[in-house]
């Protein structure tokens, strides 16, 4: 499980948050829309394929990827931050990699 | 059984699991506690505000927001979902600054590309005293208004490329318009500028809605 989702006090809501959202920044747009659209806003398979214009199917396909993507991206984010903690003990900027 | 693959955890964020599916995740260790990982994933997204942090400098305009008199503090601002706007929409809060700016005098300083001079659609809240002016005063607002919402146009629809032709894109920055004008309205209950700009943009939205839902076998992406 990536570290950073493992625990989210309110003082690590923003580093949280950051997170997320430099992941999110890295997805290919077909795959942020849909996760946005019903990860984060709430909105139903076939409600996000009558906006995007495409199928509830396609819709969840697109979100099962854009999850798998997300995680991949996140975990790496982790395992860089451990990396630069282990080597000099200083917290690592979420944007530097 | 071998692993369940990443699109099946997934996939089982908010589906029920197979009985093959099941009684893997009752004896692996691994992908149950990835699936715990991709539903804490999910629920972290759940607890994002809907609009998204922009790159650029908010934070002056939330300052300016606050001190045109739009809102009256950040908080309220980012009750909103503004602080955590996408950069495209620094475009739509702007002009929410201009009309910040102008809504509470009606003078419309700013109006650059009006026909009229800026004094001939001046006229202060506090001069009017009858029917015809308030009328008038109304006019002047919806007029206003129609400026900010052409610039609004150009902005979203000119050379910022691929978001002009997306209707989602428009209908977000179009939500985000609505929530500061109906913040707008309820600070300034009597502003005739702010009651035309949050009919307007109703008006807007519902414009945008239809050609959505008339738009069924386009895809904008």
């Amino acid at each position: 499980m990536p570290e950073s989702l493992a625990v989210a006090p309110p003082e690590r809501d923003a580093l949280l948050s950051q997170k997320l959202e430099w992941a999110l920044d890295r997805l290919p747009e077909r795959m942020r829309k849909v996760l946005i659209l019903h990860d984060v806003e709430g909105y139903t398979h076939d409600e996000i394929g009558e906006l995007l214009g495409t199928t509830a199917g396609t819709s969840k396909s697109q979100l099962f990827k854009a999850r798998g993507k997300m995680r991949v991206l996140l975990k790496d984010l982790d395992s860089s931050e451990s990396s630069v903690s282990r080597n000099d003990g200083k917290e690592i900027e979420a944007w530097s990699i | 059984m071998e692993h369940l693959t990443q699109d099946t955890l997934a996939r089982l964020v908010d589906e029920r699991p197979n009985p093959d599916e099941r009684d893997h995740i009752k004896t692996c260790r691994r992908c149950a506690e990835a699936l715990r990982a991709f539903r804490l994933q999910s629920e972290a997204l759940g607890g994002l505000p809907a609009l998204r942090p922009p790159p650029g400098d908010w934070e002056s305009l939330e300052a300016r927001l606050v001190s045109e008199g739009l809102v009256r503090t950040t908080e309220t601002f980012r009750r909103f979902g503004f602080a955590a706007a996408p950069a495209w929409m620094q475009a739509a809060a702007a002009i929410v600054v201009f009309l910040g700016g102008t809504g509470f005098g009606l003078t419309l300083t700013n109006a650059a590309t009006s026909d009229e001079t800026p004094e001939s659609m001046s006229l202060p809240v506090s001069q009017v005293s009858s029917a015809e002016e308030a009328v008038r005063a109304v006019e002047l607002a919806e007029r206003a208004y129609m400026q900010s919402l052409a610039r609004y146009r150009q902005w979203t629809g000119g050379s910022d490329g691929p978001r002009a032709a997306d209707p989602l894109s428009l209908l977000t920055a179009l939500e985000g318009l609505l929530a500061a004008s109906q913040e707008a309205v309820r600070l300034a209950p009597a502003d005739p500028v702010f009651n035309g700009f949050l009919v307007n943009v109703l008006a807007e939205r519902q414009e945008v809605l239809r050609q959505i839902s008339t738009s069924g076998d386009d895809v904008w992406f």
